[in-house]
């Protein structure tokens, strides 16, 4: 007991004084926690797609601009060569993004001449219009032609010169101005790096029908959820407990081993999702226990279920109904 | 072959020539220009050594403008090769001021790098951007940048 209490305490003071140093102080200008999440699908210079959520678990660097652009854009990807360099081997963990502006003469040739100039890890999108325009807007990017010379090609473009980072989750978290020390984005890059960052999502996820409780008998109907339940971050999360509108009270279950019999015992301390791992919750395993149906639960349909974890939050997601 | 020796022989010269009046060149730097240049004399043959009309001054002034618009962010605003991009770069953007680099190439071939670029560097061919007209007036403008130390 003594001891325990001793622990509380400590975890008490490391829990206030991470407090004062957790937030991060950010270079750049922070976004907003609600802004909507990104994601789009483009070519690179390989001519292979390119899909922002594809690989979760690395900081990505963004800018918009062109291979004709006379200043800011190599600009930019010469500071990109500085920031690689200064990142040493954390920069395997960084992707840096080049989006053209220019569709109409950037392709993805072209591309590639350009940026083998700065760095073989540089990626550079292409896209049609109809591609690109959506991802101009979610970055707020402006863009606006100049005409040069008199050719049909003769122009330059005007454009949104903010560097973008999104952190190992994909979302969009700081800004920058063009001209920020290459520093200053390395400081960031750092602290996103560092960021614990479970990705959890769920699949699978079913039951088996069931009838509602008589009137009166509140323990008297149960039904079990089953999923799987995926980490793709890498840091580990931990399943704490869950709830549904159907049900008067909802657990998480586990199968023990007592002697040589399987019991099923609630668990109190919630369940951990290891790091780039997965927990299988399926009959005669880990399961959520649906206590006190309200209503019946009809092959077919499908109900909200919401989970909560302790860092990733709460997540709804819907199960199934249906036979095992 | 022979006119290969005998033009790598005539820049050499040149260049010990002006090495005590301007900047030396480097001269990893040069015999990349020799290449460059031994690749344009191929490409032009035997228009690699004709001559280009001096610039009017209306062609000057637009090539002035495009300079800025479209070169000065490498070469400099002065054509010096110290423009605020240049710092970043992996190669050094070339300087128009200088007497010695001005000569190594002929002007049809600092034609054809504006028009072509160079392959494998920062120098990107304006072809597709700008007008043949352009392109003259850009190189008119870049062929009055050289500074004369005499």
């Amino acid at each position: 007991m003594k001891h325990s209490v001793k622990i509380f305490a400590i975890a008490l003071l490391v829990a206030f004084s991470s407090c004062n140093t957790s937030t991060p102080s950010f270079k750049g200008t922070e976004m907003p926690a609600d802004i909507p999440g990104i994601d789009f699908t483009l070519t690179d210079q390989n001519l292979q797609p390119f899909t922002l959520s594809e690989r979760r678990g690395e900081v990505t660097l963004i800018f918009f601009g062109f291979t004709y652009c006379p200043d800011v854009c190599p600009l930019t990807l010469s500071n990109w060569k500085r920031i690689e360099e200064a990142l040493g081997a954390d920069a395997a963990r960084v992707r840096f993004v080049y989006i053209t502006v220019d569709p109409e003469r950037d392709s993805p040739n072209k591309m590639r001449e350009h940026l083998a100039i700065f760095s073989p890890n540089f990626i550079g999108l292409t896209g049609t219009l109809e591609e690109l325009l959506p991802v101009y807007s979610a970055f707020g990017v402006y863009r606006e032609k100049e005409q040069v010379s008199e050719s049909a090609a003769g122009y330059i473009i005007n454009h949104t010169a903010r560097l973008f980072l999104l952190d190992r989750s994909g979302r969009w978290r700081l800004s920058f101005a063009q001209e920020s020390p290459a520093e200053d984005v390395v400081h960031d890059i750092r602290l996103l790096l560092n960021e614990k960052s479970p990705q959890i999502s769920v699949e699978n996820i079913w039951s088996w029908p069931a009838h509602a409780a008589a009137n009166g008998d509140k323990m008297g109907s149960t039904a079990a959820v089953f999923m799987t339940v995926i980490n793709r971050g890498s840091a580990a999360d931990r399943l704490l407990s869950a709830y549904s509108e159907t049900a008067e009270t909802v657990e998480i279950h586990e199968t023990v081993m007592v002697g040589d019999r399987m019991k099923m015992q609630r668990v109190t301390d919630g369940i951990e999702i290891p790091a780039r791992g997965q927990i299988e919750f399926k009959p005669r395993g880990h399961h959520i226990m649906l206590i006190g149906l309200k209503r019946d639960l009809q092959p077919g349909e499908r109900f909200p279920l919401v989970l909560e974890f302790e860092k990733s939050g709460n997540l709804t997601v819907e199960s199934e109904v249906r036979e095992p | 072959m022979k006119s290969l020796l005998l033009s790598s022989g005539v820049v050499f010269l040149l260049v010990s020539c002006y090495q005590q009046q301007s900047q030396p060149i480097d001269p990893q730097r040069l015999s990349h220009m020799m290449e460059i240049r031994q690749r344009l004399e191929k490409e032009l043959g035997e228009r690699y050594d004709h001559p280009v009309a001096a610039a009017s001054d209306s062609q000057l002034q637009r090539g002035q403008k495009l300079f800025i618009q479209l070169c000065a962010g490498c070469h400099g605003p002065r054509g010096d090769g110290k423009g605020h991009v240049a710092e970043g770069l992996a190669g050094h953007p070339s300087d128009f001021t200088n007497p010695v680099a001005a000569t190594i190439y002929s002007e049809q071939a600092r034609l054809q790098i504006i028009r072509k670029g160079v392959p494998g560097t920062p120098m990107m061919g304006w072809e597709n951007v700008l007008t043949e007209e352009d392109v003259l007036a850009v190189y008119g403008y870049v062929r009055s940048l050289v500074v004369s130390k005499k």
